[in-house]
């Protein structure tokens, strides 16, 4: 599977991550991403870094009861773009992906703030750019 | 932690492309597996992979398709090699005979315990018959409790032991997984046979000469009832022999002797040393492969408390996390099972428990955010019988029908999981890493658990169940009886893993059968063993962070001036961290009926930070900065009355008293100090007898037994480490006092007295003096046990 | 940022750095002296942390630590150093525990920045996590500028000299202040009993 989770997550997890994202990203699903396949992205792309694993944050702010992650755009479009030390993953995540990372934080720790759709994310990419450049590319 | 959720990104042109450009190809891209070209556009840290042929290194950011490939962190050089690392045998590659080792196992059963004849190799000068092994070693050899130092294989055995190509560090479990044992014990299915129950605890307890469990006995008192070294002529003391272990680090462990063989364990690599013990001599060593990554997840120095002995094995835990099964007289090893993950932060430190056939072991890691377990492991086999948890629902816990919470506030279903934020017990801590007594009456084990996780309690509201808890568990299923938790919404990292004396006591005339745990967080409690209801708890050392124990309900009642509010500076809280008393382990009397107590007296100033949670890394979130408490000295050596609630005598020293204790019929205590003093008092007044200059401070566990020459002798570990002394060997800086999770505070003099040091030091009144002395001495030997 | 400058800036990030990745593959002479600009993985995998180099030749000089003028670097260190929960094993100001300390100029795996940066980026078997995995390169450089400033102490000896008397000073304690240069605020060795000086200066920012 992915480098990262030799380190830092349970074989099992990332097995079974492994083929949600899998299915997930085949499947141009209307279904909601599942939490497995949020905590995958969540852990891989690193977030859990700053934004701590169970949300209490660290360098970046903790997502725990954050009545922020309320506003979808703005979850969003932080993922995209980035903020500071925060780098954009508009680059490195698909829509599936930044969909089901979005979901996982805006449903943890307290949050219940309902899910984020691949296609909302493909809409605010369109909406940040004419030139396409927050376009997904190929998944790296 | 201020949120930058609503800072400005600052940035300067140049830096912030080169931020942006960072950016890209850090912190990972993405989950997927690595597919795409190789994208060596971004100058990425180590990928494009040059260097040494055998570092395989793994880098971020799948962005080229790189094979992912481990970081050596155990060494690359986990060649295969022989599992056996016994020495002071001749290892004789023999025939091998299965089937004659099976039948003979069956005829042999009765030559069980003879002492076979060494088989050497051909051609060995020490071979004298010029033959090769013959049947009938090798059936003893089958036989797992007799002494076979020619190597057969193990036909018999019921799990073969891990083959030398296995590297370390993959998660291979030798017993069942959690979710096995879950699903066993909801099935009922038959659980595995285990060796024959009970234990060879209990008879060797009673024999005076033995020293067969780090507590000496199941009820944890640490008394002795030997009494040739007595008040008369402990004044005559003199070293018998030493023997270093070879690694300098904190000596935390008891050293045990059974049949005149002594066994010690070392710190991390956990090297296990046979001694004769009048003697000294060697007889075998054996050293486990732990992994070197486990000293970065070890709070508080790499140390082990001790090992356990049972039915001819001994059993250890090594830093990362394995428990070991060797063969006592051998030292070959029967089985290993992993237990825990130290990238999720466990490490094992405690002095394995051995009884009914099994051997119990708890984790460490309060502060790296682990989730607490006790296992008990199949003495035979190795497998994972039962693992209770110390936060989580009931069902993990192992809270059932037949749970009696002894307080209204321990009532309720699954409050492992309620009394803490969402989802926050599977960090929560509650490491089990101290003391087990085990009651065979009842067939029940109590031990404590530790503090909740992180420091920072601002973080976790809630009780934060069942963390700083009590725990009487049903010995052969897990099964919590009662449960009491000492510190709920602990503030102060309060563990509550010391030890639990389980002595009948006579009190308000009733005998009642009690369960004495002292307190870390500065008071003495007195419990009723069966239900776990308080009879009393009395402060025994300077306490301003609690005000009383409510006995009605249970609770501390806290002082609310000293709430560790987020970044608020907290000053004077006394008890500090470490407690009135940390693991070091405490003695009773039955002839003086008192407590023999080590312990310090230190105050803190406090102050907790936001921490996140990464696994593998700390999770603490607090500035702490100890030092000496009120009268300017840091430890203290007391008698302390349990049933009274008093102290009755007490010895102040300068560094905090972090050795364990031991008094003997003989009306005589030992302790050890951190500036290198080993000490004899008398246990009823508190006299000075006798004392010894060691080569390093004591934080060791002294034990007495009887040599084969008759005399009486006491052996102790010196060496100062664990989290009180590691300053004095580690590479920590006495001038910046938030060191050591703010001990530096309290001990940056420590340097000026001791350095590290690793001498299993014997002592005993020679000969010629112990014939006079014993006639002097009066005394009835009470049969306590 | 408009969305505009930003994606042209990503456009330009990349090109930066395809630019020294090959600038750095044809140069036998390195120069780091670009500032703001980190050095290649490539350099840093250059880096000897053995000080014996065979034939006793001429070794590369060594590479500076690219935000090493930057003021703002030790602050936002100091902050990672938290956040990252380094504080956990090597304590606040550097002063050791689980981890050595950083406090006083002895760094095992090498003090030289490239060292540092190496033994936080790589990790080592002793117990020090692999963070490359995770960091990227400027968040580590940050915490190297901000471990040179906790490690100043006051050394008026090549070697240590422990003893009652030999001990002076220590620091003013974390609790009462957070800063980058903690070896400016020192106050006399108080020898395991309560500190002297209770400080506020105004800094204590967590």
């Amino acid at each position: 599977m992915h480098i990262r989770t030799i380190f830092f997550t349970e074989p099992r997890l990332t097995l079974a991550a492994a083929s949600v994202i899998a299915f997930s990203v085949a499947a141009v699903a209307a279904a909601p991403p599942s939490p497995q396949a949020g905590k995958a992205v969540f852990m891989d792309s690193g977030c859990f870094a700053c934004h701590g694993e169970f949300g209490y944050g660290g360098a970046g702010p903790r997502f725990r009861n954050d009545k922020l992650l309320a506003a979808k755009d703005y979850v969003v479009g932080q993922i995209l773009i980035g903020r500071g030390i925060m780098p954009s993953f508009a680059h490195k995540l698909s829509d599936d992906q930044i969909a089901a990372v979005a979901t996982y934080v805006r449903n943890s720790w307290g949050n219940d703030f309902g899910p984020v759709s691949a296609s909302d994310v493909a809409k605010a990419r369109k909406s940040f750019t004419s030139s396409g450049s927050v376009n997904s590319t190929t998944k790296q | 932690m201020t949120s930058p959720h609503r800072s400005h990104a600052v940035s300067r042109p140049l830096a912030g492309l080169a931020i942006i450009a960072a950016g890209l190809f850090c912190l990972a891209s993405g989950a997927e597996p690595a597919a795409a070209a190789d994208d060596s556009s971004a100058p990425e840290m180590g990928h494009q992979v040059k260097g040494p042929q055998n570092v395989e290194t793994v880098m971020p950011g799948a962005a080229g398709g790189k094979p992912e490939t481990k970081i050596p962190t155990k060494g690359t050089d986990q060649k295969a090699e022989p599992e056996d690392q016994s020495t002071g045998k001749d290892q004789s590659d023999g025939n091998t005979q299965p089937t004659a080792a099976d039948e003979a196992q069956t005829q042999n059963k009765s030559e069980a315990h003879a002492q076979p004849e060494p088989v050497y190799p051909e051609g060995s000068p020490l071979n004298k018959s010029g033959s090769q092994a013959q049947s009938g070693p090798a059936a003893n050899e089958a036989e797992k409790s007799a002494a076979a130092p020619a190597e057969q294989p193990k036909a018999v055995e019921a799990k073969p032991a891990p083959t030398e190509a296995e590297p370390e560090g993959t998660t291979t479990t030798y017993g069942a997984t959690p979710e096995e044992i879950e699903k066993r014990m909801s099935e009922e299915t038959e659980k595995p046979a285990t060796a024959a129950k009970g234990s060879d605890i209990e008879a060797l307890s009673n024999d005076p000469a033995q020293w067969p469990t780090a507590a000496k006995n199941y009820a944890s008192t640490r008394y002795s009832k030997l009494d040739q070294i007595n008040v008369n002529n402990v004044g005559k003391l003199q070293a018998a022999w030493m023997f270093s272990l070879g690694t300098i680090a904190g000596q935390e462990a008891a050293p045990l002797v059974v049949d005149n063989v002594m066994y010690v364990i070392g710190p991390y690599p956990n090297e296990v040393f046979a001694l004769d013990a009048t003697t000294g001599d060697l007889k075998w060593s054996y050293k486990p492969k732990p992994n070197p990554s486990a000293i970065g997840v070890a709070c508080c120095d790499v140390v082990t408390r001790g090992l356990a002995y049972d039915h001819g094995k001994i059993f250890i835990t090594t830093l990362d996390d394995f428990a070991v099964a060797l063969d006592a007289k051998s030292g070959k090893e029967l089985w290993h099972t992993k237990l825990g993950d130290i990238n999720l932060g466990e490490t094992t430190t405690m002095a394995p428990l051995a009884a009914d056939g099994k051997i119990f072991i708890g984790n460490s890691g309060g502060e790296m955010g682990v989730r607490g377990w006790m296992t008990a492991l199949d003495q035979e086999t190795g497998e994972i019988v039962w693992r209770g948890y110390s936060t989580g629902p009931d069902s993990e816990v192992l809270i059932g029908d037949d749970f009696k919470a002894p307080y209204e506030s321990m009532k309720g279903k699954d409050l492992g999981v309620k009394t803490w934020p969402p989802d926050h017990w599977k960090i929560g801590g509650g490491a089990p890493w101290g003391w087990v007594s085990y009651d065979p009456e009842t067939n029940m084990i109590f031990y404590g658990s530790g503090n909740p996780g992180p420091w920072n309690s601002n973080q976790r509201p809630g009780d934060n169940k069942w963390t700083t808890t009590i725990f009487a568990r049903d010995a052969d299923t897990g099964s919590v009886k009662w449960a009491y938790q000492v510190n709920p919404h602990d503030l102060w990292d309060y563990d509550e893993i010391n030890e639990n004396l389980l002595l009948d006591l006579d009190i308000d005339g009733h005998t009642r059968k009690t369960l004495i745990h002292v307190g870390r967080n500065g008071h003495m409690y007195v419990m009723d063993r069966k239900t776990g209801e308080l009879i009393s708890a009395e402060p025994y050392d300077t306490v301003t962070s609690i005000k009383k124990i409510d006995l009605k309900t249970g609770r501390p009642v806290l002082n609310p001036d000293m709430k560790p509010d987020l970044n608020k500076v907290v000053r004077n809280v006394c008890p500090a961290s470490p407690g009135a008393k940390d693991w070091q382990p405490s003695a009773y009397s039955p002839r003086t009926k008192l407590m023999y107590v080590p312990h310090q007296h230190l105050c803190m100033n406090y102050k907790t930070t936001e921490v996140g949670y990464i696994a593998g890394t700390p999770f603490v979130g607090a500035v702490v900065d100890m030092y000496a408490g009120p009268g300017g000295y840091r430890g203290e050596y007391m008698a302390w009355d349990p049933v009274q609630k008093k102290k009755v005598w007490a010895i102040k020293e300068k560094f905090p008293v972090w050795s364990g204790t031991v008094v003997t019929a003989g009306d005589v205590a030992f302790y050890g100090t951190m500036d290198r003093w080993l000490k004899a008092v008398n246990a009823k007044t508190g006299d000075l007898l006798w004392k010894f200059r060691a080569g390093s401070g004591f934080i060791g566990q002294p034990v007495t037994y009887k040599g084969s020459d008759g005399r009486q002798y006491v052996a102790i570990l010196d060496g100062v480490g664990g989290w009180s002394g590691a300053i004095a060997h580690a590479d920590i800086d006495p001038r910046a006092r938030n060191g050591a999770l703010g001990f530096t505070g309290a001990m940056q003099d420590l340097p000026a007295y001791t350095k590290g040091g690793a001498e299993l030091l014997v002592f005993a009144i020679p000969k010629e003096a112990n014939a006079q002395a014993s006639a002097d001495h009066n005394h009835q030997a009470n049969a306590a046990q | 940022m408009s969305h505009n400058l930003l994606s042209k800036a990503l456009v330009g990030g990349v090109a930066i750095g395809a630019v020294v990745l090959l600038g750095a593959a044809a140069d036998v002479t390195p120069d780091d002296s670009e500032k703001g600009v980190p050095p290649t993985p490539s350099r840093l995998l250059d880096v000897p942390e053995s000080h014996i180099i065979p034939g006793n030749i001429k070794v590369q000089p060594k590479i500076e630590n690219p935000v090493a003028d930057d003021s703002d670097a030790v602050n936002r260190g100091m902050k990672y150093f938290a956040n990252f929960n380094c504080a956990g094993c090597h304590a606040a100001n550097g002063a050791g525990g689980m981890g050595p300390a950083l406090s006083d100029h002895t760094f095992k795996f090498g003090s030289d920045p490239a060292n540092i940066y190496l033994t936080i980026s790589h990790g080592r078997p002793t117990g020090m996590p692999a963070w490359g995995t995770l960091l990227p390169s400027n968040v580590i450089w940050d915490l190297v500028a901000y471990i040179k400033s906790i490690s100043n102490a006051p050394s008026p000896q090549w070697g240590k000299t422990t003893s009652l008397d030999a001990f002076k000073i220590e620091q003013v304690p974390a609790e009462f202040q957070s800063t980058p240069t903690p070896w400016q605020y020192t106050e006399p060795f108080s020898y395991g009993q309560k500190p002297t000086a209770e400080v506020n200066s105004g800094m204590n920012t967590k």
